[in-house]
Order: structure tokens, then sequence, then C-alpha cells
């Protein structure tokens, strides 16, 4: 599969929001296109991550261990993206991500982001802006399920959830996993 | 060079703003000493100011469901903020901000940070990339506090881990 700055647009409505054919065709040249076969890993749990990963074609799944049982949270396929946290605070990754199928990535490093920041500063600023929203409101909703917690009686904490659905509800909010 | 200055270059947080950035931000925030216990924000209410931490602490505290009173969530220490994302997505605040000491606090009016991020266009870029990181952080320090949890089995465990 041969991408193009115009799919970058198509696939990506709305990380690309507001940006030009000309802004789109910049913002593409900071991206690299891999290629992952089913089964392969893309990022592993607790491990350094500085790299955004978007899905142009294909489905990943995103998963965190408890004790030594997997716990799958989602998955993400096309237009979605994982790895945005690495990306603008790179350090050990939230969640482990697996290719479900033959999937092409368009990555983004955290390098690559400083050279777009200081080169394209107004490109920069559009896809920061999506990003930023997004995480505030995957800030919001994690901050509800942690308040009921912190907000609970001591000996009795308020954990209106079951235990197992609330830690899977937190964790999608965390790692940004979307879908069931 | 004013006291608030020198603050900035103290933290890497300012590292990419010019000095010609820093000066308009130093302009642009209002620096006064709080005694203890001096509500800097309400749970619920509109947003209106940012606060940079220059000396002192700050509880971050929500209301108890079950209880009276509040709970603590964490503590803020110099050179960190809050206030930041009740300004990025304008809704009400998810959190009361007192003063567990007195404090010197640096406060940015939300008209005067939409002043600036008009008129200065590096420093909106700065500034997403500031508040980005903050959030990122934050996020990840949910994140350990929930692997806590998974690893004693008590949820009791996110507030201390919180705090």
């Amino acid at each position: 599969m041969t991408m193009t700055s115009t799919d970058l647009g198509r696939c990506f409505p709305e990380l690309t929001r507001h940006m030009s054919p000309e802004q789109l065709s910049i913002l593409f040249g900071y991206l690299e296109a891999t290629t992952f076969k089913a089964g392969e890993r893309i990022i592993t749990d607790g491990e350094p991550c500085s790299t955004m990963y978007l899905v142009a074609k294909g489905r990943l799944s995103v998963l965190i261990k408890i004790n030594q049982e997997a716990l799958t949270l989602g998955t993400v396929g096309p237009g979605a993206w994982v790895g945005e946290i690495g990306l603008i605070d790179p350090g050990p990754a939230c969640a482990t991500v697996e290719a479900v199928e033959d999937t092409v990535l368009l990555s983004m490093s955290a390098d690559a982001l400083t050279n777009l920041v200081a080169n394209h500063p107004i490109i920069a600023s559009l896809m920061l802006q999506k990003l930023l929203k997004e995480l505030a409101s995957r800030l919001r909703a994690s901050d509800k399920l942690l308040l009921d917690v912190v907000t609970g009686d001591e000996q009795e904490p308020a954990v209106s959830l079951p235990k197992r659905r609330w830690v899977r509800l937190l964790a999608k909010q965390l790692t940004g996993a979307r879908g069931n | 060079m004013t006291s608030l200055m020198e603050f900035f270059q103290t933290i890497p947080e300012f590292a990419e703003f010019s000095q010609s950035e820093l000066s308009a931000l130093d302009k642009a925030f209002r620096v006064e000493t709080y005694p203890v216990d001096h509500v800097f924000m309400r749970y619920g209410e509109h947003p209106d100011a940012l606060y940079l931490i220059l000396g002192g602490e700050i509880h971050i505290k929500r209301r108890r469901q079950h209880k009276a009173g509040y709970a603590l969530v964490t503590t803020l220490h110099s050179g960190e903020m809050f206030g930041l994302l009740s300004l990025i997505d304008n809704a009400k605040r998810s959190a009361t901000a007192v003063g567990a000491t007195e404090a010197k606090v640096a406060t940015l009016p939300q008209s005067a940070f939409e002043l600036l991020l008009d008129t200065h266009a590096p420093i909106a870029l700065h500034f997403q990339g500031l508040v980005a990181r903050q959030l990122a952080r934050d996020l990840r320090r949910y994140d350990e506090a929930l692997r806590a949890v998974l690893r004693s089995g008590d949820v009791n465990e996110i507030s201390s881990t919180l705090a």
C-alpha cells in the first residue's frame, strides 16, 4: 500500500483538520510508513516509547498485564492512533500494542515532532491542538473514574462498578484504547 | 530582571521560551503571596485563570461522595502549574485548590492568556507543548496509580499513590 499526502488527509480527517494540501504534504514528509504482520508487537508495556503511530490500514489491539494475565482494552483501526503520550513526553509505554491483522502505520518520532515544531510551527500547532483536546478529554474521564475511589469512604470505597470493569474503563482512558 | 523572570529560567517547562516571550509572560502574570488555606479555585466553577507555584505547597482536593468535607488528591510544589485543563476545554473546574502553606503564586487571568495566544503566536505553540506535556504526565501518574491498585488488589491504594 503506497500512501500519499492526500491519503493522510482522507484517513485522518480529525488530526489534519484545517490543513491545506500543501501543509498536508509537509506533514506527510515527517511521517514514516511501516508495515507490521498480524501478531507483531509495535509497543511494549513499560518499555521506552517516543513514537506515535497512525493506523492507515489494518487493526491493532491494546492490552495491559494484570499480574500475569493480559487484559485486552480494545482495538484501534484506520483513522486512529496510539503512542501520542510517548510522542509528547517520551517515557515508559502505558500499554502493549500488537497488530491483529497486517497493518500499515505512519509513525512520527519525538525527534521528528521537534523538527516539525522548529520548521513548520503552524502545522505542528494544528496537530498538537487536536492531540491536546483528546488528552484533556481522556484526563477528565479518568478523573471521573478515580473520583469514585479518592472521594470514597476509606473503609468502604465508593467504587460504583465491579472492580474489573472499573480497571478496564480507566485503563482504556489512560491508554487511549477505543472500541471493545 | 524581575524575580518572576529569574524563576522562569529555573523551570525546564519554560526552557523553549525566548527572552522576549518570557518578558511578555512576565507582564501578563500577577505575582502575590497568599496565606495558608487560601482557595485559588473551586470544584464546579468556571475557569478564569491558570496558576504557577513560585513557593509553598498547594493541595488539590475533591468533595467526598458519602462523607462531609474534601479528600486530598495530590500536593503540588514550587514550579508546578494548576488550572490548565479548564483553559484548554473551557469546562468547569474538576477540583478545588487550596494553599497547604503560605504560597507565592503567579496568576495568569484567562483574558490575559487568550490575548497572549492571539498576539504572540510562538508563545501559543510553546504553551501548547507545555500543556500537552503536563496532560501526558498526569495521564502517566494516573496510570501508575492504577498499576498500584493492580499490584496490591486494594483500590484504596489509588489515594496514597496520587497524594
